[in-house]
């Protein structure tokens, strides 16, 4: 999970600039005349759909990498083993994000843009299933190697794997310019984004809860309501969203309200509107469960799952400081090292650096970890959310046209930023590196 | 910090210290994601620059390099001036820092002034066409990183005057010259692709 969250938050600072920059266009173009994206007055309308896809396409990675990490993560504490193929899972995840910068256009094969450019990422779009396809043999080996323990949790994962297969196969099938031409406008893409949106992030998502809450809260999520939970959900989903790719192939276009009677497409989409609803019953359920179990979920203790990661070390919930000590970490499995034998050495967990002396935290070397100094953390202070109030209040006023608060809302978030920033001895460096 | 694991371990040096601390990192993060907003801008310019055009592009020829070969020379003054305090600073000499400073802030003020003489120089508006919008919007952005840049470097002068800097603290005046180093490349860049690129046509 850390490699998935790492991979979203690089792409995220290399791609939402784009979107903000379409939007800051759209915005002068509205309000102050300019000439970016209106084709009557020498702009460029397709440029709009460029930029906002440049964003858009990474961000499904952003997404779902992140996801994926979390079963990456929780499949081998419910398999009773190590994932299969850990560094593979890695490397596929950064690669699929790179690659995931390449393939934009792909939303765009029906603008009448140059072949040579179509089949360049039609190439790309369809090369990522190869790092994505690592990681599915790799979840699907750990279950077939392990002892896998279908907890709620566990069904969630698996259920998972099934819908990224079918969604990702329905990519595939849209990432080819040709079949694309035929499915673009159609109700084939309105389900292949429920399944890449809702099954691939909504599910491992829910799982994350079951899997979790008992460390966030206690409590465990009562275990007999979530099953129920999660088959009225899967059921609920694959009524209603694999039939809209049967109403997209029966020639039903997608962004449409209503369409005269007779051209066949009520069935299909009586079944959608049904599963839609007992999907969303399966979620409600799924709000119940949380709403009960806050209050008479068993207690759960450190490790309820017997999970081999550090946060299952400290008490449930865990204490505001997590570790008095800074645990030495010597594997990818500090609470199995003595069951499974991995790496040479052993975690340390009960000695270390002690947290005594205020907000303090390590510093590293980037590439070793070998702690090179003490960084000295501020208090908790309001001024952070003091100048994201000053910022949105700026925006707000800009989006409004009210300039007074946005000059306002901008020189009190200056004047917030010189406070905050101001330097204080407490926080300051004190030392020059040795060595 | 007690520790328990290695007690004859050195004890490690307390702070956030030179390139590795938490100041140096959020600026390089910021910068990157700032460098992709030039990025993209430039992306979209060309993205025009490359469509076929009825007549020049831009309408009315390429902007003229009267003030904007002046603004390009200060920025790169200004990395000297800003290398310059943050060397000071590391040396302990105060009245050097505080003169490096105060000259890359009269550097940063004269830089506004020389975008705004650009601007009136104009006879075109921003809504005047396509072309105009881009250099309008792409300077006025360029610009508002370098109001930035001013004020950072005017808090940094007002702190060192305060005495808070001194050999072994100078984070927060590399972290300002590091900001002025992204602004004087981001400006070259800037300066190629609206002033250079329509004379390689």
């Amino acid at each position: 999970m850390i490699w998935g969250t790492l991979s979203a938050n690089a792409a995220g600072m290399l791609v939402v600039p784009t979107v903000s920059v379409a939007c800051f266009f759209l915005w002068m173009d509205r309000n102050f005349g300019t000439h970016f994206f209106e084709a009557q007055r020498g702009g460029q309308p397709l440029l709009w759909q460029h930029l906002f896809w440049m964003f858009a396409h990474p961000w499904v990675y952003m997404i779902v990498l992140p996801a994926m990490g979390i079963v990456s993560d929780a499949i081998p504490t419910f398999c009773r083993r190590p994932l299969v193929g850990y560094t593979a899972v890695v490397l596929s995840t950064v690669l699929t994000q790179m690659i995931g910068f390449g393939v934009w256009l792909h939303h765009m094969f029906t603008t009448g843009l140059p072949v040579l450019g179509l089949s360049f990422f039609g190439a790309t779009s369809l090369l990522i299933t190869i790092p994505s396809a690592v990681q599915v043999f790799s979840w699907v080996a750990t279950i077939w190697t392990g002892r896998p323990v279908f907890t709620t949790a566990m069904l969630f994962f698996t259920g998972f794997i099934v819908l990224f297969v079918i969604g990702g196969v329905s990519g595939f099938m849209s990432g080819a310019v040709p079949v694309d031409w035929e499915l673009h406008n159609t109700y084939f893409i309105v389900g292949h984004i429920h399944y890449v949106l809702i099954g691939i992030n909504l599910f491992p998502v829910i799982g994350a809860v079951y899997y979790w809450f008992p460390k966030i809260t206690g409590r465990l999520l009562n275990e007999t309501l979530g099953k129920i939970n999660f088959w009225i959900m899967f059921v609920g989903f694959n009524v209603g969203f694999f039939t809209m790719h049967i109403t997209g192939l029966m020639g039903m276009p997608r962004r449409l309200y209503t369409y005269p009677a007779g051209l066949g497409w009520h069935v299909p989409n009586l079944i959608t509107t049904i599963g839609a609803f007992i999907l969303a019953f399966g979620i409600l359920l799924f709000f119940i469960n949380v709403g009960y179990s806050l209050k008479r979920g068993a207690i759960a203790g450190p490790n309820p799952w017997d999970a081999h990661s550090l946060e299952w070390s400290v008490s449930s919930p865990p204490p505001p400081y997590n570790f008095a000590v800074i645990p030495s970490v010597a594997s990818r499995h500090p609470l199995w090292e003595d069951r499974i034998g991995e790496g040479e050495g052993r975690s340390v967990l009960d000695r270390g650096l002690v947290l005594d002396d205020h907000h303090e935290t390590l510093g590293v070397s980037v590439f070793d970890g070998v702690p090179d100094m003490i960084f000295k953390m501020p208090s908790p202070t309001y001024l952070p959310l003091l100048l994201t109030l000053c910022i949105s209040a700026g925006f707000a006023g800009l989006i409004s046209h009210i300039w007074a608060i946005s000059y306002a809302g901008l020189g009190l978030g200056v004047l917030v930023s010189l406070i905050w920033l101001w330097p204080r001895e407490e926080v300051g460096q004190r030392e020059l590196l040795h060595g | 910090m007690v520790d328990q694991t290695f007690p004859n371990r050195p004890p490690l040096p307390v702070g956030s210290i030179g390139l590795h601390s938490a100041g140096f990192t959020g600026m390089a993060l910021l910068i990157l994601s700032e460098a992709s907003v030039f990025a993209y801008l430039f992306f979209a310019y060309f993205y025009f620059s490359v469509q076929p055009h009825s007549g020049a592009w831009p309408p009315s020829g390429p902007p003229s390099f009267k003030y904007s070969a002046l603004q390009a020379g200060i920025m790169l003054i200004g990395c000297a001036t800003a290398w310059w305090a943050n060397r000071s600073a590391a040396r302990g000499a105060r009245p050097a820092v505080l003169l490096a400073l105060g000259l890359s802030l009269l550097l940063a003020l004269s830089f506004i002034a020389l975008q705004f003489a650009d601007w009136y120089d104009k006879p075109y508006s921003l809504a005047s066409d396509a072309a105009s919008s881009f250099y309008f919007v792409i300077t006025g952005v360029h610009l508002a990183h370098v109001v930035a840049g001013a004020l950072m470097i005017a808090a940094v002068l007002v702190w060192s005057a305060l005495g808070y800097f001194g050999p072994v603290r100078h984070v927060p005046i590399l972290v300002t010259a590091f900001y002025w180093y992204f602004l004087a490349v981001a400006y070259l860049w800037l300066f190629f692709t609206l002033y250079g690129t329509p004379r390689l046509a």
